[in-house]
């Protein structure tokens, strides 16, 4: 069986006694790129948020790459390897998008402020490593021609795809992308597979949330489906399909119904 | 005993004054995020303009009246003319933005009423009540009794009026509010003549107890911003209890330590209350911000 | 024309060298001593401004209570000058140590605060501050404060205020703006940046957040410390109400006034304040509600500051003129992005 990357073992989230996330557990594999799908306010962002240390979980535990990483700092979760995107998009908007995504290689830089000051050799060379590794991470998502731009100047499309080349930057194992291609036009859906699909080729794992399923049927080779917080399925695209469960989530037999009371 | 007595009075007296300070900029800061800076001026401008009107033979009634709504339309002309050209921009913007103004109003102060320092006659005689062996000014009641007037009116308006509950729902979420139809820039129009007036009455009464100078909004306008701190910026009631709160800790660590150390143990309690709960005292523990 | 001169034109680089040029010929163009000491105060506290920028412009941290620090440097140089009479670098170095350790632990104090109660409570600090310098008589002199400090002095020489003071505090300014400029170029400033733009954003990339906003309040409280143990001796007097509340929110004021984020803008706000009373000091009456415009005209119309509207209209110039290709506003500009564009 292959390496789990990411485990996450009954994990819970109550907000004011209300369980967003209720004990759910979920297993990434090395390699593989896994969606996780479920109605709005199903704790899909929410789940995101505890893997991340954005804040801490009431129960359960986190692992990466074999190590507990529950309850840790964002700096810390994302110096063990794993980057993430926003589903409400979170860019420097003042800076260019060379900038942005300059910043996304903070995790595997290191000089400080002394070199800094007086521009060291070694400072220069790390600036010019930067400065190479965020036009290959631009170039990978196909914004080298607007990498002088502000980033709040640009189209959604391409902010979209800017966060993104700002999280690669940062040379995850793991990457988290929170509706990728929400807000997106067909083609531009076309486009964004074809670059995850890259991505993952260069050795990246990528767990993402999204609500098209048809990307999600095309692009994963796991789907996890939560509902109410609690997950109810998890396996291949195919069967995901044909769950019950998840076909009475999604045609909201239930959510209906609950709706009308 | 009568000693802590005297201190409590004296607390509680300049606490009322801090608490409608910060009232005033608490349903400012509310509705619009902005913390005035200028809201200290308010009360000197209420302060001087009643000394003038008293001075110029105006019954008390109507010197007060004409003060409050005198500086509401201060209030109002402020709010047209700084603080909507200024509405879109950051917040280190909008607090110089106020203090720029409070400047200009220090400036035209000093030109209207000069640098001496004036005071007004106790409204109820000069004949203090005594309680046992503790002293208590006339002008103190008057003090206690239009915070008490002013918090029951305040209630009132932000409970049971409509123009009172659109400013509550502006303050809870602006663009919600807008989309059911209250008129946002109204509600904060209405917020700054508001908190105009409150400061206009503040000044108004200690205007006897008190020497006022052009500049004496700047110290009274940063207490006010502590009691709001202190009690919660997020309530437009924190300004009250935090302002009480501060007064009396001032008074008694004046009387009990030394008076030398007053504005010292205002500054100490606010960066104290700031690291315990930095949401304010009123803040519940554990709510999501 | 050769692309790098393009776009150091276009980046406005040679305003920088024609200023120091100026700056450097100005005691021989027949200004006046009054003159000459004003542009002194100018980079002296221009010093104190430029760590304000690098809390406020860069890393988006709003403080109110800059001039604490400089209490600090100007009381230490004072005291160690007048009661034990040190030469004038003993105190520099005393300050400084002491100011990484006042404001470390102050900083872990109050950074984890945001906006306006971050606002207070370094205003609270600054307060307090002068608060005890008003109470400690005996080391300070009490609220008359402490005279009798002597000129500066470098190594025996002495440095009188003036032209010599002049330019050794020029020299200073342009040293510090220089370095400032290679560290918010690289890997720390871009962190500095990342804070203010977003925070959560920032630590997500790994940004330890609150490290790097304690090590951006350091570094602008030792350089409001440099600027008060010049202040001292430019002023040969220190009393707390010159380094208290007011003084704190002066720099707050002249850094936005002049621009936050460019590391020359915010010494165009410390220029303006202290050469405006002398330019309104014909009219007593109107001086504080002329203070009171300026400040907000230019606060609320240009939120760049005065280095904003410079810039702007630079811009505007060089692109009819050279038909030069506009660089994005604000921020700082990557050295090779315009390659990518230009192609």
């Amino acid at each position: 069986m292959e390496q789990a990357i990411l485990s996450i073992n009954e994990v819970s989230k109550r907000f004011g006694g209300l369980p967003a996330v209720d004990k759910v557990s979920l297993r990434v594999r090395k390699g593989q790129i896994k969606a996780l799908v479920g109605p709005n306010g199903a704790g899909k962002t929410t789940l995101f948020n505890l893997i991340t240390g954005t804040y801490p979980a009431n129960e359960g535990r986190i692992e990466f790459a074999g190590k507990d990483i529950t309850g840790h700092q964002p700096h810390m979760v994302n110096s063990y390897g794993l980057a993430r995107t926003f589903q409400i998009l979170r860019l420097f908007d003042k800076l260019t998008a060379l900038d942005n995504v300059k910043i996304g290689c903070h995790r595997w830089t290191q000089t400080g402020p002394l070199g800094g000051f007086f521009l060291t050799p070694k400072v220069r060379r790390e600036e010019d490593l930067v400065r190479e590794k965020a036009l290959e991470c631009l170039e990978m998502v196909g914004l080298t021609k607007v990498a002088g731009q502000l980033a709040g100047n640009l189209p959604l499309g391409q902010r979209k795809l800017l966060e993104v080349a700002r999280a690669l930057a940062s040379q995850p194992r793991l990457l988290l992308l929170d509706e990728p291609a929400a807000g997106l036009n067909d083609s531009e859906t076309n486009e964004f597979l074809g670059r995850i699909r890259k991505i993952r080729d260069t050795g990246v794992t990528v767990l993402l949330i999204e609500h098209n399923m048809n990307l999600v049927m095309r692009l994963s080779d796991e789907v996890a489906v939560l509902n109410y917080g609690k997950k109810i399925a998890d396996g291949r695209p195919e069967d995901i399909q044909n769950n019950p469960e998840v076909i009475s989530a999604y045609l909201g037999t239930r959510g209906l119904e609950r709706a009308e009371h | 005993m009568s000693a802590v007595w005297q201190m409590i009075i004296s607390g509680v007296t300049s606490g009322s004054i801090y608490a409608l300070v910060g009232l005033g900029l608490g349903i400012i800061y509310n509705v619009s995020k902005v913390i005035n800076l200028a809201q200290g001026e308010f009360l000197t401008w209420g302060a001087l303009l009643l000394i003038s009107l008293t001075g110029w033979g105006l019954p008390l009634g109507a010197a007060i009246a004409l003060a409050v709504i005198m500086t509401a339309g201060i209030g109002i002309i402020f709010e047209r003319l700084a603080i909507r050209p200024a509405w879109k921009s950051s917040t280190t913007v909008l607090l110089i933005a106020t203090l720029a103004v409070s400047i200009v109003f220090k400036g035209i102060a000093m030109i209207g009423w000069g640098k001496d320092p004036l005071s007004a006659p106790s409204f109820s005689g000069e004949e203090p009540v005594r309680v046992g062996q503790t002293v208590i000014a006339t002008q103190v009641f008057w003090v206690v009794g239009v915070l008490i007037l002013i918090a029951a009116l305040s209630w009132y308006f932000f409970n049971r009026t409509l123009a009172g509950k659109a400013i509550l729902a502006v303050s809870e979420n602006r663009d919600a509010a807008a989309l059911v139809g209250i008129d946002v820039r109204l509600s904060v129009l209405t917020a700054f003549a508001l908190s105009a007036a409150v400061g206009a009455l503040a000044g108004a009464v200690i205007a006897p107890i008190t020497f006022v100078t052009y500049d004496s909004g700047t110290m009274i306008g940063l207490k006010g911003f502590i009691a709001l701190t202190l009690g919660g910026m997020g309530s437009i009631w924190g300004g009250i209890i935090g302002g009480v709160l501060l007064g009396l800790v001032e008074a008694l660590g004046a009387g009990l330590i030394s008076a030398q150390y007053k504005d010292l143990i205002a500054f100490v309690l606010l960066i104290i209350v700031l690291y315990a709960k930095p949401a304010g005292i009123l803040s519940v523990s554990g709510k999501r911000v | 024309m050769d692309e790098r001169i393009r776009k150091s034109i276009s980046r406005g680089a040679w305003w920088g060298y024609l200023a120091v040029v100026i700056l450097v010929l100005i005691p021989y163009l027949g200004v006046s001593k009054h003159f000459i000491n004003l542009l002194t105060l100018t980079a002296i506290l221009g010093i104190a401004v430029l760590g304000m920028d690098l809390l406020m412009g860069f890393t988006g941290l709003l403080s109110l209570g800059q001039a604490g620090f400089m209490a600090i440097g100007a009381y230490t140089s004072g005291i160690l000058a007048v009661r034990y009479e040190l030469p004038p670098l003993y105190g520099i170095l005393v300050a400084q140590a002491l100011t990484v350790v006042i404001s470390l632990m102050i900083g872990k104090a109050v950074l984890r605060l945001k906006g306006y109660h971050l606002a207070i409570a370094t205003l609270a600090f600054s307060v307090i501050m002068e608060q005890l310098l008003i109470n400690s008589r005996e080391l300070t002199g009490g609220p008359s404060g402490l005279a009798g400090v002597p000129f500066f002095s470098v190594g025996g020489l002495s440095v009188p205020t003036g032209l010599p003071l002049y330019y050794l505090t020029i020299g200073l300014v342009l040293i510090i703006i220089l370095l400032f400029r290679n560290l918010t170029s690289v890997r720390v400033g871009r962190a500095w940046l990342a804070i203010s733009g977003d925070e959560t954003a920032a630590a997500m990339l790994g940004v330890n957040t609150s490290n790097y906003k304690l090590l951006a309040f350091v570094f602008a409280a030792c350089l409001a410390a440099l600027s008060g143990s010049l202040y001292v001796h430019y002023m040969r007097f220190i009393s707390p109400d010159m380094v208290g509340m007011q003084a704190s929110i002066n720099i707050t004021v002249m850094t936005a006034l002049g621009g936050q984020g460019t590391l020359w803008g915010p010494l165009l706000g410390v220029g303006l304040l202290t050469f405006l009373p002398d330019f309104v000091s014909f009219t007593q009456q109107f001086q504080l509600i002329i203070n009171g415009l300026v400040l907000f005209v230019t606060i609320v119309f240009f939120p760049k500051g005065i280095s904003g509207l410079f810039t702007y209209v630079y811009q505007w110039i060089i692109q009819r003129i050279f038909r030069l290709q506009r660089y994005p506003e604000g921020g700082p500009i990557d050295n090779g992005a315009s390659h990518s564009v230009h192609k």
